[in-house]
């Protein structure tokens, strides 16, 4: 920790509204080292969406800074890839015209090429490559969203709920392969759920926040994800002491963030 | 007719009238005829031309109303083919001014309606303009010229005339179809070489750069005559023949008003149509308004059973629009010496003394 | 409730283009015995077999001086040149509007004055600035379907998601990149629902501009024979306009179909 990755310093948000300047975020201090799995949880309107799009350049700070390996950000770079709710896919685009969308615009052809098949066939799409977006089922479409943020190689991976559309069973497959990209390639990720299972058992850092204003409430280290990636083992992790220890705090914490 | 009551009445009036018109429709009767309570219907759906012509006098003095014995419901038409569509949807009674061309497809076509008057010879008032640039001194000089005239009017029909009288086809002249005010505008550009029309655009584009080149005389003696004609629905004629009678009254002491004092009568026209005194007097002086006196004559429309010769033009000019396909087929002769009507125009010269 | 309505709609289930057949049929029929029956008068309606003689009648000999393919052939002229003019140049526009505020601010006002804009009160405007040639023509017709497709694009843009632009943004995206395979493909079913609009449109003015200085083309075909209440000839006309219109149509959707196959289906 001694040299962070990422770097939140009194971070302030405000929106103007016509009550006045909504306070988003009020001086959040956060950081990170490269390769953490970090979750971020809490309540709605705690600004923890407002963190991501900050950390993704789509919002300038109102007073503060964010800063990724010692540079402060000044808009969206091909360095975070984002992945949102809705995969937000392009519909005109064959499968596998949207996993090359990053390299294709920077002009990478034949790192696209490569990476797009290693890729698709790590997720299962290769098949499907040539179909369109709305041929696939709602999982597919957003494993692709995420195969499409991967390609172009980010040094961060920003992800806004991007489970919380599915249904609980494609949810946990998904956590799974996700989990298992995260250890071949030890990415930072940065995860915004809601929920606290799901941080729980995914990151190495479990960031909670609490709303209007949001800031930082507690931030727990964890380790369940680094102990396996046995499929078999998921059910007894999530079902051992320890873990639902920890959950119950958090859960916890935002219940009393909420009052 | 049932609809036009129908603005002032209940609805179970409109009801009770549309029932008897029904009735009168199956027993073979004209409708108006069993509808008429009194002499004068309550009001004349007349469709008529905002021009600068002694008929605006009686318009603008009221005297159509008064001597007619009803209230005038004025339509202002655009051209005579939408006179004559209003009588096929049988939503006017009389049309003031309608066109000889237009008069005679509609009578081809046996629109329900008669001639009963004639409002004026047109003769010189409508006449070919051409460009003194374009140097168009002889019949032969327009070939390769663009000519435009609105077409399906009289102007149209003479313009035609003049090209068959002088074995010029459409290929040798470029016949245009273009409206009074887009033949004034097409003008000033010099888009167009000469047009066949009749004022306010005859003479604006008189002023501009146009000189006449006379036609009217060669062609009205070769039978290509054209007026300006009252007709009225058969109907409507039956019924009230007493209202029409007084209508034509109020036409004929307009007449005699614009002969008597043409400054006055001016004046009064210049009013209605928006213009001044001076181009009102001016307009009226090209036409030929001829007497109800001599309409009754053979060389007219003839005394009343016995048609004159204008049914023959109107014959020649039916015949006319069938060759140049808009219309399908004219009738004989007889057909439009059955058309007009001159009772009322006898009975209007009788009462007026 | 539901279920008791599915299944007497399964089991009365015609095809719809049976049901159009029928509905089409129908009016036939009643068209056949209201005028050969004599119910109605020919100048009201004209019965099929004298519009039959009158179609024959324009294909054989013509309309005043030119054959009835002319006449279509030109008006088609017409209406393809005004339209492709229009809505390229006013889809070039509408997207530039919806990208850009500045742009927009520019145009905005021409474009939204411009559409309600009832043609034939700039007729004889067109005629002083253009003359009567067919330019006059092609412009009015440019000039109805212009701001159709014009607000047809730039709503097109507007309504681009957001996401989807800060996605590509954030693969390393250009502006000109975004605006090219982001924002314009977005806008497409727009575009093309702008594009059906404006030929919508283009054909009703058709008549319009062919007053300007006739002679030629359907439009004014039907207009002269309306003059002298050929009804005939207007039905004619109006069953070609009215047909070419509908190809027309049918070919934008068949595009349509092709290119933006993914339209509402995400």
């Amino acid at each position: 920790m001694n040299k962070p990755f990422v770097e939140f310093s009194n971070l302030t948000i405000e929106y103007p509204s016509r009550d006045g300047p909504v306070v988003a975020l009020a001086g959040v201090d956060l950081a990170f080292s490269a390769g953490d799995f970090v979750c971020i949880v809490g309540p709605s309107g705690c600004g923890k969406t407002t963190l991501m799009q900050t950390l993704a350049g789509f919002l300038a700070p109102t007073r503060g800074r964010v800063a990724l390996a010692g540079k402060p950000i000044t808009g969206p770079g091909p360095d975070r890839g984002v992945v949102f709710q809705q995969p937000a896919l392009f519909p005109w685009m064959t499968v596998s015209e949207n996993a090359g969308f990053g390299p294709m615009v920077r002009g990478l052809r034949r790192e696209r090429r490569e990476k797009v098949e290693y890729y698709l066939k790590l997720v299962g799409l290769w098949d499907f490559r040539n179909r369109y977006p709305y041929q696939l089922s709602g999982g597919m479409q957003q494993r692709l969203a995420i195969v499409r943020a991967l390609v172009n190689d980010p040094k961060v991976l920003l992800m806004d709920e991007p489970f919380g559309a599915l249904d609980a069973l494609t949810r946990e497959k998904m956590q799974e392969e996700l989990h298992s990209v995260w250890r071949r390639t030890s990415m930072t990720v940065v995860f915004i759920t809601h929920s606290v299972e799901e941080a729980v058992y995914l990151g190495t850092d479990v960031v909670v926040m609490s709303p209007r204003p949001g800031r930082i409430l507690e931030r727990l280290c964890v380790d369940f994800s680094r102990r396996t990636g046995e499929r078999d083992d998921i059910r007894s992790i999530k079902a051992s002491p320890e873990f639902v220890a920890t959950r119950e705090h958090v859960l916890g914490l935002i219940w009393a963030s909420a009052d | 007719m049932a609809e036009q009551a129908a603005g002032g009445m209940n609805r179970r009036t409109l009801v009770k009238t549309v029932v008897l018109s029904g009735a009168a429709l199956t027993a073979g009767l004209p409708a108006r005829a069993l509808l008429a309570a009194g002499k004068a219907p309550e009001t004349v759906r007349v469709s008529f031309f905002l021009e600068t012509k002694p008929t605006m006098i009686a318009k603008g003095e009221g005297w159509f109303d008064k001597l007619s014995g009803s209230k005038c419901a004025w339509t202002e038409a655009g051209s005579g083919a939408e006179i004559n569509a209003a009588f096929a949807g049988k939503s006017v009674d009389i049309g003031l001014a309608i066109g000889s061309s237009p008069t005679a497809s509609g009578i081809s076509q046996r629109l329900p309606y008669e001639l009963v008057g004639m409002v004026d010879n047109i003769g010189p008032a409508e006449e070919m303009v051409v460009r003194k640039v374009a140097n168009i001194k002889s019949v032969a000089d327009f070939k390769g010229k663009k000519v435009a005239t609105p077409f399906g009017s009289t102007s149209h029909f003479r313009l035609l005339g003049f090209l068959k009288v002088n074995n010029l086809t459409q290929k040798d002249v470029t016949v245009l179809d273009m409206k009074p005010d887009a033949e004034v505008a097409a003008w000033t550009r010099g888009d167009i070489d000469a047009v066949y029309v009749w004022s306010p655009a005859k003479a604006k584009m008189l002023e501009a750069g146009g000189e006449l080149f006379t036609t009217y005389k060669d062609l009205d003696a070769k039978g290509y005559v054209i007026a300006d004609l009252i007709v009225a629905g058969t109907e409507f004629s039956k019924a009230y023949p007493d209202a029409l009678t007084g209508f034509l009254v109020a036409y004929r002491n307009a007449l005699k008003m614009w002969q008597t004092s043409p400054d006055e009568a001016a004046a009064i026209v210049g009013k209605q149509a928006g213009v001044s005194a001076e181009v009102a007097k001016h307009d009226m002086e090209e036409y030929d308004f001829v007497p109800f006196e001599k309409q009754l004559t053979a060389e007219w429309l003839g005394p009343p059973g016995k048609a004159g010769k204008f049914a023959d033009v109107l014959k020649r000019t039916a015949d006319f629009l069938v060759e140049q396909k808009s219309i399908k087929s004219a009738p004989d002769l007889s057909a439009f010496q059955a058309a007009t009507n001159t009772t009322f125009l006898a009975q209007a010269v009788k009462a007026a003394g | 409730m539901t279920e008791a309505r599915a299944i007497t709609q399964g089991r009365s289930r015609l095809p719809e283009w049976a049901i159009t057949g029928v509905s089409v049929a129908v009016l036939i029929v009643a068209w056949v015995v209201a005028t050969d029956g004599g119910f109605v008068d020919d100048l009201f309606m004209p019965s099929p077999s004298s519009l039959w003689s009158g179609f024959m009648d324009l294909v054989v000999d013509g309309y005043k001086s030119r054959t009835i393919w002319e006449h279509a052939g030109l008006s088609l002229e017409r209406v393809l040149a005004g339209f492709v003019t229009g809505a390229i140049a006013g889809t070039v526009i509408g997207l530039a509007m919806g990208y850009n505020r500045v742009v927009e601010a520019c145009f905005s006002p021409f474009v939204e004055f411009l559409r309600p804009l009832p043609q034939l009160a700039y007729l004889v405007l067109l005629i002083v600035w253009f003359g009567i040639g067919e330019t006059a023509q092609i412009i009015l017709l440019f000039l109805t379907a212009f701001p159709v497709s014009a607000i047809a694009a730039m709503d097109g843009v507007k309504s681009v998601s957001r996401q989807r632009v800060q996605v590509a943004r954030s693969l390393g995206a250009s502006d000109w990149q975004i605006f090219r395979f982001v924002v314009f493909p977005s806008a497409l079913p727009e575009i093309f629902t702008g594009a059906r609009l404006a030929i919508g449109v283009v054909y009703a003015t058709l008549i319009a501009a062919e007053i300007i200085a006739g002679s030629t083309g359907l439009g004014w075909v039907i207009l002269d024979a309306g003059r002298f209440l050929r009804s005939d000839y207007v039905f004619v006309g109006i069953l070609a306009i009215g047909l070419m219109g509908l190809s027309l149509d049918y070919m934008l959707v068949a595009i349509e179909h092709r290119i933006v196959h993914w339209a509402g289906r995400y």
